[in-house]
Formats: structure tokens, C-alpha cells, sequence
């Protein structure tokens, strides 16, 4: 038993003990891996008799030609870059705050992180009503400041930024904690050490803090570009079931999702959900190359 | 309980045997330390005993039963490791019944036990605690304590002093060493600090690579190590060794003539170099080496000088011998502490008299 | 000295205001849900009710099949969490602390699935379930969702984290590995088990996609997409519509509430091993 040599009996057990995960694994995520691959290359694939049509790259030939494919992709790119740098410098700037003070942080986080716990369905509606362009809450705000009432949620123009402005109050607490995490790693003698040599605060963050927490800051990055490049629930809400005024919002998992649900086009959805794959693909093997770089850090 | 080895042999893996052909057998009611280098197999000899290991050859015999294939519940021993292994989530009163628990023992006679044991250990004013409330000393109680709760066939310790700072250290080696008399338990204890073996153990087996390499009480290896490995091991500051070709006319007086043939060097304690005038007993030889330096700590005087090219430290010499301030420095070796060794590093004569024999 | 005071009470201005910004929302909405429908509906809103309508709650509640969306909610929820954490337990064990053939090649199968995006999963899963004609019960919504490779590999540092000399201990006194698992390991790992509950709780509960599109009658839908749905019907009444998204929000506050500081250490493990 002290000897870590594995038999035949020993692959036995631990099988035995690895076949519930294995099994739900392998039927819902292995399994449709391929599957999604193979099926983003049938056309006219009829699934329930698994009569396939053809086999080629006939979907993507669509699904490249189609202009709303294009809008998707493009909205989401919009939609990442809107959310993701805003929500970082937030994040970054509260959780340093955060570590900086002793009374009521925890109070704090409490707050911040809320929104991560509750359901986006439920407070995307909430969010709607905000936006409402007569009676909503943020209109009434800014007709204090002179601002003539934004039709948020009907308007081409402002429907993303609506979207963006919700998403990262949403995001906001999660990157919070990450990155207080990250702070707390970070040996705190190494701020006195500087402050010693004559470091002012703000160089003490410049040269000190950030460099040691950039491997927190890319990670994080990473977590927040995936999660957008997801996003679905919160448009599907916002804008009642339908992709924004003018499809202003709508995403790639929106487009997956129309073309899966309400128009049957499996082999299309499938080579979307293909394309989705490899922009994750992308920026992960990103992340996996710089962390390999910057292992030491760590 | 007495454990004997026949010819057993570990590898943990195809590559690298870990011990080689060991035999040996270790005395009823005794405490026996296994004394080595880190590295040396201490560890895996001690959990072939447990059965947690089970030998790659050979057979393992508690009494005159063979528990070769027999699991660690099945041969009845109590272990403590050196990180205690306590539970973390049970309290100390459930650390101490779990053995007996698992056993099916009565709740009542599961609490007499704990009491009696804890009594033992001295913890009794700990039994709520959980084991992170504790010191490590106390820890260390409760970890002998559980090992003790089914009156075990033998008690194995695997460094179990390691964690403790130095005084806590001595206080807790005596301490166990009161208890294993107390219980009479058969007891096998690993270190690899000589000195604590020195003082706890009724026998002493020295390992290092895979092999035994001395075997008998404290006593004795210290005054008749087998080999050379055992006499660097053994003793602090560390045995002179002198290359003897130079030096072999010096000796030839009153050393057999076979045995001085195969002698390659000459291994000296640092206590066993005297100043020539010395009132002891003393070998029939002078010699007259280098000062190079002197130091005093307390009670002692380190005198390093240079001999025959070598640096060799000696610490029996007087103070007051030194105070000539002469450059060259007589000396004199004593009647033990002095051996010489073969080109295998077998020590083939020591001084106090007799031939090495290999005892047992 | 000053300086540092005004520094000091900038710091705290700057959270307080941003906090302020984390609970309107909140805020809003629980006022909205206390307002009669014509108080919700004038320009400018009013911000405090005349009399508080705890009527709404009982109203939303009873505009839609709100209890059997509830329900489902809790069924699938809780054989979910349970479900999923019973296949984490063992399957974090066996890759801790079991040596066996394949093991490295299957962890790292499962390691790769992490990578991938659950959206894409979506359709392969829908057909595999409706070939088994599960679609619109609670198979459909509970099954997928019963492994979390996450949830394994969390686990699985956990458990490797715990001294193999406590394994050989609880041997010596007489423990089988099966004891072992859940007498010595599960409450030694207790703070990472709880996190991972109260992580897929959350998730289960506020899970809309998945659910939206396997459910089809109001019988199987969850609340998040009962809620949803309901929007079609309240139209315009937004204190309902308020009212039903308290009631949604309010369980997930209390397992937060309760949970907070193993969900927070959750969150924060997960990124400190990226
Ligand atoms: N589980 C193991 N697998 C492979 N080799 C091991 C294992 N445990 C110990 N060894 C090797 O066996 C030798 C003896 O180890 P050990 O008995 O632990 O030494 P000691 O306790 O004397 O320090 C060492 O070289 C060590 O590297
Ligand atoms: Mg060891």
C-alpha cells in the first residue's frame, strides 16, 4: 500500500471510483466535443434519424457568407473590449482599496460580490426597468444632470452600452476577490522594503505591486475575456428574448441559440459553436504560453 | 514481541534495490534504534516491519510467526511518524479511542484505556483539545499515546523527535524512553542523530546503503566500530583518519604483521590524541605534529595541527601544554579510541587489545 | 499626519460611493416591488411608496405557476448539487490518492474538457437527450450537470494536500480505504467541499440557458426561465415583475449569507491555482 505501483486490481478500484464522473463526463462533454466537430461538417443532417446529407464544409461556407454571422462576432468583440478593460481598472482599483483598509472590508466585499450570487435572469429584469426610458431610474438621474432621457433599450446606439454597463456591474465583485487574492500572496514586506529605499505610493504600486500582480491581472483578463465572449442570458433578458434594436446585441451564443432554437439549424449552430471554440482556444493557449513564461512569478 | 528479518530485500521500483539481503533480529521488550544517513533506508526498513510495506524478498517473522504477507492491522503494531499524523478534526480523547474504536471495543473500556494512556503521556488535561490547539510536545503525547492504545505487538517511531526544538527534545526522549520501560513494549525507533540513539537505545543498528552495518548495544559501537563508516558516524567531532603508509614502521612493534599488511589507514578519536607526558594509558608510539591552531569552547580545547600533511583535530590536550608557544606539538594516542582499517574500510585492529571479531 | 487622515477618508468615500452603486439596483428593485402599479408608473418615479404593497409578493406569486417553477428550482438544485458532489468526492479521491493504469491519460481527457465552452455542448446534449426522450423532465435538467471536472480537480488538490501518513495511521488503527475516504478525508476537506456546494447551488439555481431551451411546459421550467416567461405576460407591471425577481434573488442571499466565507476562499483558491 506504501508502495505506489499500480495493478491490476488497483486499476480496478480506482475506475470504480472514477465511473460516475467518468460516465456523466463522458456522455456530456467528451462525446459532444466530437460530436459538435462532426456535426458543424454535416449538411442537411437530420439528427433524429442520423441521416447525414453531405459531409464538407458546406456549413461554414454559409455561416461565413452569412452577414449576421459577421454582426455576431463583431458585437461580441465590441462587447469584450467595452467590458473587459473598464472592469479590470475597477476591480484592480477597489481591491486595492480594499486591502488597504482594515474596518468594514469585509462589510465591503459582501457588497461588491453580491451581484455574482444572484440570478442574471432576475436581475437583468431589474436592469431593464432601470433602463426604462420613461420611468426608469437612470434616465431620472441623468435628467438631473441636464441629460435628455436615452431610449437605452430601444436605441441601436445605446443598446450595447447598456449591456456593457450592466455586465461589468455584475462582474465586478468576482475580479474583486481575484485580485485581493492575488494581493494578499504578495509578501507585504516587500512594500515596506520599498517604501524604506523612498518609494512614494504611487511608485510603490508601479514598480512594486503591479509587476508582482500581473500574473493575477492576466488571468483575470483571461477569465473576463472567455466569460464574454459567452454571454447570453443577460442579452436574452435585456431585451426581451431578442437580440437588441437592430440586433444591436447580438452575440455569438445569441446566434448559436437562434440558429439552434428557433430555426433547427443544427449543422449551422454546430460550426458556430466551433468558431466560439477556437476563439476560447485561442486565448487560452495564449494564457498557457505567457504563464509558462512567467511561471516564476508565481 | 521479537521481529526477525531473513534475507529481506526492497525496491520500490524495477530500477533501484532499496535494502539488500537484510537479517537481523531485534530483542523482546527492548528499545532499538535504527541509526543512519538520511536516505539510508531507515524508513523503509521500519515500515517493512509495520507491513505498511510488504518485501520485495525474503521474510519478516514476529516471534515464530511469519507475518511476511500480513497487513499493519494484521501484525498489531502502534506507529508514530515524525509529522505525528494526528487527526485534525477529532479531539485528543478521539484521536486516542480511534484505534480502539475501529476494533469494536465497548465505549467504557474505549474511555479506561484513553484515561490510562493519557495518565501516561501526561495529557491528561488536554483530552477536549483538537490536535492544533496543542504544542508540539504534546502532540508528540497524544501521537504515542494512540499508538499505544491497543497495547501493540511493537511500537515503531520514524524520527519522531525531528519536529521538536532542542530541549523539548532531550525532555521528550527521556520521556519516551520512561515509557517504553514503563510498558516494556518491544520499541524500534528511527533517528539519525547518533547522539539521541546514544542515549535512548538499548541497541543500536547503524544503516547506510541498504546494508547493516553495525549492530550491538551503544556501548559498543562507539568503542569498537565495525567499520569505517561507523567510526566517522559515531562520535563528535568526527574521527581522525591518517593514511598509515608513512607510519607503518611506528606500528610494526606491537602489531601483528598480518594485520599491518592490509592496513591502509589509521582512524583516531579526537579525545584519544594526548600530550606525550599523559599519566593514561598510552600507545607505545611518539609523534610530533604542526600547530595550527587552538580554540577553547568551555570545558574543551579543539587543537587542530598538521600531521603527515593532514589537518587532524584532537581534544584532549591540555590548555597548559599549549602555552609554550612552541610551533611543534608532541603527542601520544590513547589505548582506545585508535583503529586501524583495510582498503574496504573494515576495521581490522583496534587498540583496546583484541582482534575485531564480527559480533553478531 | 493630516495627509493621511483625508487619504484615509478619500479611500472610504470612493467605496462607500461605489457600494452605494453595487446596491441600488437591489435597492430599486425592492422599492419597485412595494409600489402600487400607478406609483410605479409616474414620471418622475417616485422613490418612496405611500403605502408599502406587500400585496405584490402574494400577487407575482400567484400571476404564474411561481410554486411549481419553485419547485423544480429546489428539486433540481438539490440533486444536482448532492448528485455532483457524491461523483466529485470519488472521482478527487481516486486522483489523489489511488495509483492505477491511465491514470495520468484520463486526467488529463478530462482536464482538456475544461477548455471547452459548455455553449457549444449545448446542441450535441439536447439531441442525446431527446434519442432518450428526456427532453422537458428533470433528467434532462439534473443529468448533464452531475460531473464538474472543475469541481474534481479543486477537490483533488485538496485532498492531495492532506499527509499520506494520516492514510497510514488510520491503517494501523484499523480504518478500510472506504472509512477513510469519508470519515477522514471528507471533514478534513470539509472548507472545500462546502465552497463547491454552495458554488454549483448558485449556479444551478441561476442556470437559465440550459434550462430554457430542454423545458417546454410550465410543469418542468425552473425560475429563472418561469421568470422570464412570465415578463411575456406582466407586460407592463413592473412591481410584479420586481416582486418575482425578490423572490428569486432572496434564497441565493441566504445561502451567500450563510456561506459567504467558504464561497469567497472558493472564488479565491480557483484563481490563486490559474
Ligand atoms: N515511495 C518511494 N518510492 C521510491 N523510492 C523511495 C520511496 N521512499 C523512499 N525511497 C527511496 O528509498 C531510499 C531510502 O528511503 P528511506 O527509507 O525513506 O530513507 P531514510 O528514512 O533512511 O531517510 C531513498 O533513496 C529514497 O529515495
Ligand atoms: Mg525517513
Amino acid at each position: 500500500m506504501m508502495i505506489k505501483k499500480p495493478t491490476l486490481k488497483s486499476t480496478l478500484i480506482g475506475f470504480l471510483y472514477l465511473a460516475p464522473m467518468l460516465l456523466i463526463l463522458l456522455v456530456f462533454n467528451i462525446f459532444p466535443i466530437l460530436d459538435s466537430f462532426a456535426m458543424s461538417f454535416f449538411t442537411k443532417y437530420n439528427f433524429y434519424t442520423n441521416q447525414i446529407g453531405q459531409i464538407g464544409l458546406g456549413n461554414f461556407k454559409t455561416l461565413f457568407s452569412d452577414p449576421n454571422f459577421w454582426l455576431a462576432l463583431k458585437n461580441t468583440l465590441i462587447f469584450v473590449i467595452g467590458v473587459v478593460p473598464i472592469s479590470i481598472c475597477l476591480s484592480l482599483g477597489i481591491a486595492l482599496l480594499l486591502n488597504h483598509i482594515r474596518f468594514l472590508a469585509g462589510f465591503f466585499k459582501t457588497v461588491y460580490f453580491l451581484p455574482f450570487v444572484t440570478s442574471t435572469v432576475a436581475i437583468s429584469l431589474v436592469w431593464q426597468w432601470i433602463y426604462n426610458d420613461q420611468y426608469g431610474l437612470l434616465n431620472l438621474f441623468l435628467r438631473h444632470l441636464g441629460i435628455g432621457p436615452i431610449n437605452w433599450l430601444n436605441d441601436p446606439k445605446w443598446a450595447m452600452p447598456a449591456l456593457i454597463i450592466m455586465t461589468i456591474w455584475k462582474g465586478l465583485g468576482f475580479n474583486i476577490i481575484l485580485f485581493l487574492a492575488g494581493l494578499s500572496n504578495i509578501d507585504q514586506r516587500y512594500e515596506r522594503v520599498a517604501q524604506i529605499d523612498g518609494a512614494n505610493k504611487w511608485q510603490t504600486f508601479r514598480y512594486i505591486i503591479f509587476p508582482l500582480l500581473s500574473p493575477m491581472t492576466f488571468l483575470v483578463t483571461v477569465m473576463s475575456i472567455i466569460s464574454g465572449f459567452k454571454v447570453f442570458d443577460e442579452v436574452f433578458v435585456l431585451f426581451g428574448g431578442s437580440p437588441g434594436p437592430g440586433q444591436a446585441t447580438l452575440t455569438l451564443v445569441f446566434y448559436l441559440y437562434q440558429k439552434f432554437y428557433t430555426e433547427w439549424q443544427y449543422g449551422l449552430a454546430a460550426a458556430s459553436g466551433v468558431v466560439l471554440f477556437f476563439l476560447i482556444l485561442i486565448v487560452t493557449v495564449i494564457n498557457y504560453l505567457y504563464s509558462r513564461k512567467h511561471i516564476y512569478y508565481v | 514481541m521479537k521481529v526477525r528479518f531473513e534475507n529481506v530485500s526492497l525496491n520500490y521500483d524495477k530500477q533501484k534495490e532499496v535494502l539488500h539481503n537484510l537479517n537481523f533480529e531485534i530483542p523482546n521488550g527492548k528499545l532499538t534504534c535504527l541509526l543512519g544517513p538520511s536516505g539510508c533506508g531507515k524508513s523503509t526498513t521500519l515500515n517493512l516491519i509495520s507491513g505498511l510495506l510488504l518485501p520485495s524478498a525474503g521474510k519478516i517473522y514476529f516471534d515464530k510467526q511469519d507475518v511476511t504477507k500480513k497487513d499493519a492491522l494484521d501484525r498489531r503494531v502502534g506507529m508514530v511518524f515524525q509529522n505525528y499524523a494526528l487527526y485534525p478534526h477529532m479531539t485528543v480523547l478521539e484521536n486516542i479511542c480511534f484505534p480502539l474504536k475501529m476494533a469494536k471495543v465497548k465505549k467504557k473500556d474505549q474511555l479506561k484505556r484513553a484515561q490510562e494512556l493519557a495518565k501516561l503521556v501526561h495529557i491528561s488535561n488536554e483530552l477536549d483539545k483538537h490536535p492544533g490547539e496543542l504544542s508540539g510536545g504534546q502532540q508528540q503525547r497524544v501521537a504515542i499515546a494512540r499508538s499505544l492504545a491497543k497495547s501493540p505487538s511493537i511500537l515503531l517511531l520514524d524520527e519522531p523527535l525531528s519536529n521538536l526544538d532542542a530541549r523539548l527534545r532531550v525532555e521528550m526522549r527521556d520521556e519516551i524512553r520512561k515509557i517504553q520501560v514503563a510498558t516494556g513494549v518491544t520499541t524500534v525507533f528511527v533517528t539519525h542523530d547518533q547522539d539521541e540513539a546514544m542515549h535512548i537505545a538499548d541497541k543500536i543498528m547503524i544503516l547506510d546503503t541498504g546494508e547493516v552495518q553495525q549492530y550491538t548495544t551503544p556501548n559498543k559501537i562507539y568503542d569498537r566500530p565495525s567499520n569505517l563508516f561507523v567510526a566517522k558516524f559515531i562520535g563528535n567531532p568526527e574521527v581522525n583518519v591518517i593514511p598509515l603508509a608513512d607510519l607503518k614502521s611506528e606500528f610494526a612493534s606491537f602489531i601483528p604483521n598480518d594485520i599491518l599488511k592490509n592496513a591502509v589507514s589509521l582512524i583516531v578519536r579526537p579525545e584519544s590524541i594526548v600530550s606525550a607526558d599523559s599519566t593514561q594509558k598510552l600507545l607505545p608510539v611518539n609523534f610530533q605534529g604542526k600547530l595550527l591552531s587552538a580554540s577553547r569552547f568551555g570545558k574543551e580545547t579543539a587543537v587542530r595541527m598538521n600531521f603527515q600533511g593532514e589537518t587532524i583535530l584532537a581534544t584532549a590536550i591540555l590548555q597548559e601544554k599549549l602555552e609554550q608557544k612552541s610551533e611543534s606539538i608532541h603527542f601520544r594516542l590513547k589505548t582506545t579510541g585508535v583503529f586501524l582499517s583495510d582498503q574496504a574500510g573494515k576495521i581490522i585492529w583496534s587498540a583496546d587489545g583484541e582482534r575485531i571479531v564480527n559480533d553478531d | 499626519m493630516d495627509k493621511q487622515k483625508i487619504s484615509r477618508l478619500l479611500e472610504y468615500l470612493i467605496l462607500i460611493f461605489g457600494g452605494i452603486l453595487m446596491l441600488i439596483p437591489f435597492l430599486w428593485m425592492l422599492d419597485t416591488a412595494l409600489k402600487s402599479g400607478s406609483e410605479a408608473m409616474t414620471i418622475p418615479p417616485v422613490i418612496i411608496p405611500k403605502k408599502l404593497q406587500w400585496m405584490n409578493f402574494v400577487l407575482a406569486w400567484h400571476a404564474a405557476p411561481f410554486l411549481r417553477y419553485f419547485i423544480n428550482s429546489v428539486i433540481v438544485t438539490v440533486i444536482t448539487t448532492c448528485g455532483q458532489l457524491l461523483t466529485t468526492i470519488l472521482a478527487a479521491y481516486a486522483f489523489a490518492k489511488l495509483e492505477f493504469y491511465g491514470k495520468k491519460i484520463v486526467f488529463m481527457i478530462c482536464l482538456t474538457t475544461m477548455m471547452v465552452p459548455g455553449e457549444m455542448l449545448i446542441i450535441p446534449n439536447f439531441i442525446t437527450l431527446s434519442k432518450f426522450h428526456m427532453i422537458n423532465t428533470y433528467y434532462a435538467l439534473i443529468i448533464p450537470w452531475l460531473a464538474s471536472f472543475f469541481a474534481v480537480f479543486t477537490l483533488r488538490q485538496t485532498f492531495m494536500s492532506i499527509p499520506d501518513e494520516i492514510y497510514y495511521s488510520a491503517k494501523i488503527d484499523g480504518a478500510g480505504d472506504w472509512y477513510f475516504l469519508w470519515h477522514m478525508l471528507v471533514p478534513l476537506a470539509k472548507p472545500t467541499i462546502i465552497a463547491l456546494a454552495a458554488l454549483e447551488i448558485i449556479n444551478s439555481w441561476n442556470s437559465f440557458m440550459w434550462p430554457l431551451i430542454v423545458t417546454n411546459s410550465d410543469k418542468m421550467r425552473t425560475l429563472p426561465v418561469g421568470l422570464s416567461n412570465f415578463t411575456t405576460d406582466a407586460g407592463t407591471q413592473f412591481q410584479l415583475l420586481m416582486a418575482a425577481s425578490t423572490i428569486i434573488i432572496i434564497p441565493m442571499l441566504l445561502v451567500y449569507i450563510f456561506l459567504q466565507k467558504y464561497i469567497i476562499a472558493g472564488v479565491s483558491r480557483s484563481g490563486l491555482k490559474g
